[in-house]
């Protein structure tokens, strides 16, 4: 299981692109205001802090997976420790999108369709995928559904262009401070934040030299894509409005109306929503999966798959049993925990401890 | 079974669970609601609905122009009571053999009593339904319930409901931006919402002994209704008062303007490109503002002497037309002011964008500021074009003043 440098580029793209624009959105302007840009600038700015630092750490063994590397780095119990934390945030962050991705059909598509169908569906789809393509199977279809994103997003944009009042964004800096800013910076923050994949992605790459540089760029380019349609969000609804709409995005979609013709675009909103969430998923998928193997050193990581599937539906039935429930996971643990441990504190011991045994390594190779 | 076997069942599986059947909605189950209107109710907190659907059958036989049998109107209006939409709906539904479905509405209609009421605890379902968009024309309906205007058929358009829509799109009004303005004002402290108006008329007006078709009535815009606090309706504007408000807030699509240029003679300008902005200055705790209006356009009618193929007549004309303008501008501002003390223009919103911090200062009392404020008028107007003729032709070649 081989993918490619140009592969990296679009998962990382594609996975970020669609999540980030539906759900910070409305959490950035109701702290950030008509300031949201700046929040999106930090946030984009962290993010590719965030995958630089991911990708510099697991270039450390490249040819190695974040799961067996933390335990050279870390010993063997910390190492553990340190894997089963990434494996809860997959497990949940698997059953929290799905919970999301049910909702959100069942709001926007088809309101009496049971849930069950709808997790059913995306998930012999994630099966499939991951049994059949595994890791190089996402690459490919990153590769594909990538620029169909990107395209997209950038029609939506143009039509988006006319019903913009420039005047909203005033006045900047005034009604929120950095504080505000700050906080609103983080929900795209630790969505941007995912990248963090990279710790376990590059030991999957033909050419590890390469990861830094295109999943830099694959994050570079979603996050001035996610900030170009966020802010259009204030251009077009103003920031009052905005932060009390469910789906922001979604919203200033369906106003598009060029002349009286090209109108109800929200559905290829969802599409290109869809499309990004499959890379998410199934990428979260095989991770997950191959992650569960190595830790409990199972050779044939696709028999847990089915483990994934299982363990992801009941979550995902659990999290789409309340409409709080999504909001309250990101609240009271995607914040909290993830951000902070997963995608900032444990990428950075993991470098400084690593890096410093490299170093040791290499003064007295006798002791290796 | 080898495994690409097992793989193909689970896909062909797939296929029966995933036809959408739960959701399957067919044409014919559906009632596509047009309009919707919004009455108070005999009771108190009691409303009416009253919905306008296409009846697709008759629309077909009159598109044919077949004459016979389809003679019935294309659309029907509905009514029903509830304590709000969504009670007054299932009591509603009860009525229609099919699913009422909003994913077409483009007008809503408030009564003027309703509107009196306020809207701010009435309204929410108009954009928490996922099935309709932000992107609404909204009326008042002065002097009347919004279920008498949607019983109003109309001679051009079929179902008439997009004829409210149209004819706002034509007298240049903002169109169906009007319902994302009416949110984004109820959410801001400097700018208070406003609705335009419409109202039952006579097709002919003045023919008080007109019988038959020259009898009906047709609905018409009125101009625009002016909210308070808490959405409540304060009171109206006319049409002229309506164009002076968008042009002052720089949503005016179309203007002509027509004065009196001397005491027996008058001129008339079409503008094409219509500008207007608002400019705060502060200095101390004084706000004054300047209002920049502009506009380019073309003479249609001159009835008097001058020849304007003249530089200077037309310089003539121009300053006459601005400065009539800017009197017609500053009256309705003052009208505001005066009557009803409420900031519809946004003069507070332009403080806000270049002042922020002082703003904050003046927010809460924002309406009393501002109907203290002083206000100024600039008007800059441009004559392109003159149309046919340079002179009137109707004037002697001795009588034209050059």
């Amino acid at each position: 299981m081989k993918i490619t440098g140009l592969q990296i580029y679009w998962i990382m793209f594609a996975m970020l692109v669609g999540n980030t624009l539906l759900i910070t959105v409305t959490p950035a302007i109701k702290y950030a205001k008509q300031d949201m840009w700046i929040s999106y600038l930090i946030a984009g700015l962290g993010g590719i802090l965030m995958v630089f630092l991911a990708t510099k750490t697991a270039l450390l063994y490249p040819k190695h997976t974040l799961i067996e590397y933390s335990k050279f780095i870390f010993g063997k119990w910390i190492g553990i420790l340190s894997a089963i934390l990434y494996l809860v945030y997959w497990y949940t962050v698997i059953g929290n999108i799905l919970g999301e991705f049910t909702e959100f059909v069942n709001i926007i598509l088809l309101p009496n369709t049971p849930q069950w169908i709808l997790l059913l569906t995306i998930l012999l789809l994630l099966v499939y995928i991951a049994y059949m393509g595994g890791i190089e199977g996402v690459g490919r279809c990153s590769e594909v559904f990538g620029p169909i994103i990107f395209m997209s997003c950038i029609l939506l944009i143009a039509f988006t262009i006319p019903n913009l009042q420039w005047d909203h964004i005033l006045p900047v800096y005034a009604d929120s401070g950095l504080y505000l800013i700050l906080r609103g910076s983080l929900y795209p923050l630790s969505f941007l934040g995912e990248s963090v994949l990279m710790l376990m992605l590059l030991s999957f790459m033909d050419q590890p030299d390469q990861g830094t540089r295109r999943a830099v760029w694959g994050v570079l380019s979603a996050a001035v894509l996610i900030n170009l349609s966020a802010v259009s969000v204030i251009f077009v609804f103003g920031s009052g409005v905005s932060s009390k709409l469910k789906y922001p995005i979604v919203e200033t979609i369906r106003y598009i109306n060029v002349m009286n013709f090209i109108q109800n675009l929200e559905i290829v909103a969802v599409l290109i929503w869809i499309l990004s969430l499959f890379i998410k998923l199934s990428l979260y998928f095989v991770l997950t999966a191959y992650g569960t193997a190595q830790l409990f050193h199972i050779r044939d990581w696709r028999k847990l798959i089915w483990v994934v599937a299982v363990i992801s539906f009941l979550l995902a039935m659990f999290f789409s049993g309340s409409a709080t429930y999504g909001m309250e996971y990101i609240e009271y643990y995607w914040l909290p925990v993830v951000l902070t441990l997963n995608m900032a504190v444990i990428p950075l011991l993991l470098w400084i401890v690593g890096s410093l045994r490299k170093k040791k390594q290499a003064s007295n190779p006798s002791n290796g | 079974m080898s495994k690409g076997s097992i793989v193909s069942v689970i896909l062909c599986i797939q296929i029966i669970i995933t036809t959408g059947c739960w959701d399957s909605m067919e044409l014919n189950d559906r009632a596509l609601w047009l309009a919707t209107g919004w009455d108070i109710g005999e009771k108190e907190d009691e409303i009416q609905i009253c919905g306008q659907i296409v009846l697709p059958s008759n629309m077909q036989s009159q598109s044919g122009g077949s004459g016979g049998g389809g003679k019935g109107e294309s659309f029907i209006a509905v009514s029903a009571k509830g304590k709000n939409v969504q009670e007054a709906l299932e009591n509603q539904q009860g009525m229609l053999s099919r699913e009422a479905y909003f994913g077409h509405r483009r007008v809503t209609f408030y009564g003027e009593e309703f509107a009196r009421h306020g809207l701010k605890k009435e309204i929410d379902i108009n954009s928490r339904s996922p099935n309709v968009g932000i992107r609404t024309d909204v009326f008042v309906v002065k002097g009347d319930t919004a279920l008498n205007a949607m019983n109003q058929s109309n001679p051009f358009e079929n179902p008439p409901a997009i004829a409210a829509l149209k004819a706002h799109r034509q007298a240049g009004g903002r169109g169906d931006r009007v319902y994302l303005d009416l949110l984004m004002a109820a959410n801001s402290e400097g700018i208070r919402p406003t609705i335009p108006t419409v109202e039952i008329g006579f097709i002919q007006k003045g023919n008080k002994e007109a019988k038959g078709e020259a009898k009906k009535t047709i609905l018409k815009l009125a101009g625009l209704a002016v909210f308070g606090p808490d959405l409540k309706l304060a009171g109206f504007l006319n049409m002229d008062e309506n164009r002076d408000y968008l042009w002052v807030r720089g949503d005016l699509q179309k203007k002509s303007i027509t004065v009196s240029f001397d005491d027996e003679s008058n001129t008339s300008l079409v503008l094409s490109k219509i500008k207007g902005k608002i400019i705060p200055k502060m200095e101390g705790n004084q706000i004054t503002f300047t209002v920049k209006l502009s506009g380019e356009g073309g003479i249609t009618e001159n009835n008097n002497n001058l020849d304007i193929n003249m530089r200077e007549n037309v310089r003539t004309l121009e300053k006459s037309l601005e400065k009539q303008t800017k009197e017609r501008v500053l009256a309705t501002i003052h009208k505001v002011q005066k009557e009803f003390g409420l900031d519809i223009f946004g003069f507070g919103e332009s403080v806000h964008k270049k002042y922020p911090h002082k703003w904050k200062k003046v927010k809460t009392d924002w309406d009393h500021y501002f109907a203290e404020a002083n206000i100024s008028v600039n008007v800059d107007l441009k004559i392109r074009q003159i149309g046919m003729t340079g002179p009137s032709l109707l004037y002697k070649e001795s009588e034209i003043k050059e």
